[in-house]
């Protein structure tokens, strides 16, 4: 029984195969390797970020290209392809505008330079380390080892803060002090703790304000500068030495509390336990 | 004690201990068969003098340090400038004027390095800072550089210094290069391409010559011996930290804007 095996099991379709073989073999070779080399060649030049764009940009043209070349080799007719190409496009773009979105937005974003890879962001609630930048999305890994993906779009139209863009940054700590402590000595005191704690910076100098007259304390911020690597360090160590340098002073952090009177300021309400 | 007859080599025998007391420093070292036990901490109490003492044991604590190094029983002590420049800030309205200089002197705490067999990176078993500087930035918030801070203290004359055993003494001589007043605010001294000279029990720096050329341009800095201060043949005691040239143009001064302002 004739199958029509022949038809397509012959010399010619044979020999094309391996053809086609060798040059998706030979193709994606040569764009990792010129992939490799130009992120090796750059290495040092470019930041993490532009090495993975450059490096994307390589693959996927090269990829790209190369399905157009087996395209070709399988003799399909490609000005038909790209004459229907308008017409796919048209189709393609109404049904994935949100992808074509969120592809435009990370345009924006890598052109901005907001952010990079490794930067702390925090995004709405969410906060952690920009794990990748990728075409439809960002990827960010909290600090308990989560995997977030915001949508490009998501990203460029919402408040983003880059908490680690500059080197050096600012703790504040927010403290109340009881009324009837001595506003003076409690500067000095907290100008000591920052002074002798060695990883706050001496320049810039700290700042202290003196915020509000609170409901039950007068609060005070005190504002450390420090590098950013050692957040953790200076926020446990300023914040001891606060509670300790306060004992020992004897300067007292009041709980919240209310104090009631019955129209006379300073006698105080009289109290009789009646039995019956 | 005598800086020549601490920082040295020194031999130890299995199981010998010694404590190596310097400023805020204390480092206990226990030789081991084929290595070393170190424990090292800062003191309240500074020492002034350069110390070791001999002891019975270090006992393993969990802050104990061990290094398997094998049969070196050779244990080489060096001083050593700051990882990091160092910041003077100026509070006494220094002013040098168009073409004139200024020679100022600057006390630089030192940190102790401890080696086995060779001074090389790999055999560094610990360096301790003799007085541990507060951190400071120079230049502005966005764009400066970590450092340490020195404060605001320095000596118009050379004798008029008086450093301690542990500190090396640093010559800086500015010249105001340019056709305004040069008003010192902050200044930077990296130290780390210092390098590390002894003279008469004296730990001298390299000499530091910097010429000012405006707020806008990159002065250059000098680094080398002089005569009068480092005497005909200087003793080297240790190298840069860091394999510049000696000849650096870069930016040494920083002018203060309120940051809080704009």
């Amino acid at each position: 029984m004739d199958l029509g095996l022949s038809t397509y099991f012959n010399s010619e379709t044979v020999d094309k195969f391996f053809r086609i073989i060798f040059i998706l073999i030979a193709g994606v070779g040569s764009i990792q390797l010129i992939s490799f080399m130009v992120k090796r060649s750059l290495r040092k030049q470019l930041s993490r970020q532009r090495m993975m764009l450059i490096s994307r940009t390589i693959v996927y043209t090269g990829y790209i290209g190369l399905v157009l070349i087996v395209i070709r080799e399988l003799n399909y007719d490609l000005t038909a392809l790209f004459g229907a190409a308008g017409v796919v496009g048209i189709v393609i773009g109404v049904a994935s505008q949100t992808s074509i979105g969120n592809i435009i937005s990370g345009l924006f974003l890598v052109g901005e330079k907001s952010f990079e890879l490794g930067d702390v962001v925090k995004i709405g609630d969410k906060s952690g380390t920009v794990y990748s930048i990728d075409l439809l999305s960002i990827k960010v890994k909290t600090f308990d080892n989560l995997l977030i993906r915001i949508p490009n779009q998501a990203v460029i139209s919402t408040e983003l803060t880059n908490i680690t863009k500059f080197p050096v940054r600012r703790l504040d700590f927010l403290i109340g002090v009881a009324y009837k402590e001595d506003l003076r000595k409690v500067k000095t005191v907290l100008e000591n703790v920052a002074r002798n704690n060695p990883l706050c910076l001496e320049e810039p100098e700290p700042v202290i304000i003196f915020q509000t007259f609170g409901e039950s304390s007068i609060t005070i911020t005190l504002g450390v500068w420090f590098e950013k690597a050692n957040y953790l360090s200076v926020r446990n160590s300023v914040f001891i030495e606060i509670k300790e340098a306060f004992d020992r002073e004897g300067i007292e952090i009041p709980f919240p509390h209310i104090s009631v009177y019955a129209g006379e300021a300073s006698k105080p309400i009289s109290v009789k336990l009646m039995e019956d | 004690m005598n800086p020549q007859s601490f920082w040295k080599s020194w031999h130890f025998k299995v199981n010998q201990t010694c404590i190596f007391r310097a400023g805020y420093a204390e480092v206990c070292i226990k030789h081991i068969q084929n290595g070393w036990l170190v424990r090292s901490r800062t003191t309240e109490q500074s020492t002034d003098e350069l110390l070791i003492e001999e002891i019975d044991d270090l006992k393993d604590d969990s802050d104990v340090l061990h290094f398997h190094t094998g049969f070196s029983d050779e244990l080489i002590v060096v001083p050593a400038l700051p990882d990091k420049a160092v910041v003077f800030k100026n509070n006494k309205n220094i002013k040098i004027s168009a073409g004139e200089s200024a020679s100022l002197y600057f006390k630089i705490p030192l940190t102790m390095q401890f080696y086995f067999q060779e001074v090389k990176d790999e055999n560094r078993l610990v360096e301790i800072p003799l007085h541990r500087l507060s951190d400071t930035w120079f230049g502005e918030i966005d764009s400066g550089e970590p450092a340490y801070s020195i404060g605001s203290y320095y000596d118009k004359s050379f004798s008029e210094v008086e450093a301690t055993s542990w500190e090396a003494i640093s010559s800086v001589e500015i010249i105001n290069n340019t056709v305004g007043v040069l008003e010192l605010q902050r200044l930077i001294l990296r130290v780390e391409d210092f390098y590390l000279y002894l003279k008469n029990s004296q730990l001298l720096t390299s000499h530091v010559r910097i010429e000012f050329k405006g707020q806008e341009q990159a002065g250059s800095v000098n680094l080398g011996v002089w005569k009068d201060i480092h005497g005909e043949k200087p003793v080297l005691v240790a190298k840069p930290r860091s394999s510049d040239t000696k000849n650096l143009l870069r930016r040494s001064f920083f002018f203060i804007k309120n940051i809080y302002q704009n």
